[in-house]
């Protein structure tokens, strides 16, 4: 039996975005799309992280639009859900906001010496999705697959 | 299970997919016909195919990513190839959909650990 998506509704989603904290960040830089991971936190209703003097500094200085995209896949249970927002970058620049969060804002994944600016990812669409694999899958392959992955080292 | 990001009218998108390794090409098989197969397929378009594993707790992971452009596998005797060798796709079963490959223009990978351990 094929697999099927189901949509989920917005409430859901934007729960799903609360309770994690990594996700990945897609822009469309000068030399072509970009994808990186980032910690964040779901604030005030967008998608709220640190970043450094960088691709994601300078899309969100000239608030470019993004997509932002967690997900989780059970191989047990054979279910999987994923939330794409997509939107436009804007820098923190408010100083009241910004001092509210230095003590609130997430620590960046990839700690360095900069990673001062705050950036929010203000969502115009936010689309989540549960997909039920396949009848046909396997339980367990998709480990397998990832372990496969060693062929690009031969 | 990767994800792909791809650029229409300047807005990217990141999609979850089943993407398997065929002789060191990325092949990815989507509903014939869907939004994700067209705009996967244009020729002119770049995609990165994104693979990761990210421990919020430990702050360590990994992630690679792959730039390169895909095509539609048109050709008989290759998707029944592929068919044939690739193990399902967990939303299309074994069988139906449409094939397409990823020619790598570069690969790119990185290590996330704790500032202190590296």
């Amino acid at each position: 039996m094929d697999g099927q998506v189901e949509t989920l509704d917005v409430d859901t989603s934007m729960r799903l975005l609360t309770d994690h904290h990594v996700g990945r960040l897609a822009l469309n830089a000068d030399g072509g799309p970009v994808v990186v991971p980032v910690n964040y936190v779901f604030d005030a209703g967008t998608i709220l992280f640190r970043t450094d003097q960088g691709p994601k500094l300078k899309a969100a200085e000239r608030r470019e639009d993004a997509a932002f995209q967690i997900d989780h896949f059970d191989e047990a249970h054979r279910v999987g859900w994923s939330v794409l927002v997509r939107g436009r970058l804007a820098e923190v620049v408010d100083a009241g906001e910004l001092g509210r969060l230095d003590t609130t804002a997430p620590d960046p994944f990839v700690h360095g010496d900069g990673k001062q600016h705050h950036v929010r990812l203000l969502p115009r669409v936010i689309t989540g999705r549960r997909i039920l694999f396949s009848s046909d899958v396997p339980a367990g392959w998709f480990r397998s697959a990832v372990q496969g992955t060693t062929v690009f080292s031969s | 299970m990767v994800r792909v990001v791809h650029v229409v009218d300047d807005q990217p998108y990141i999609s979850v997919v089943n993407a398997t390794l065929d002789d060191r090409t990325i092949v990815v098989r989507c509903s014939t016909g869907s939004r994700l197969a067209t705009a996967l397929a244009r020729p002119d378009s770049p995609v990165l195919v994104e693979a990761d594993h990210l421990d919020a707790e430990t702050r360590t992971g990994w992630s690679v990513v792959v730039r390169g452009r895909m095509q539609a596998v048109l050709d008989g005797v290759e998707t029944a190839h592929l068919d044939r060798t690739q193990p399902p796709s967990w939303l299309l079963g074994d069988t139906g959909g449409t094939w397409l490959r990823l020619t790598a223009d570069e690969v790119t990978g990185r290590r996330v650990r704790p500032a202190s351990a590296s």
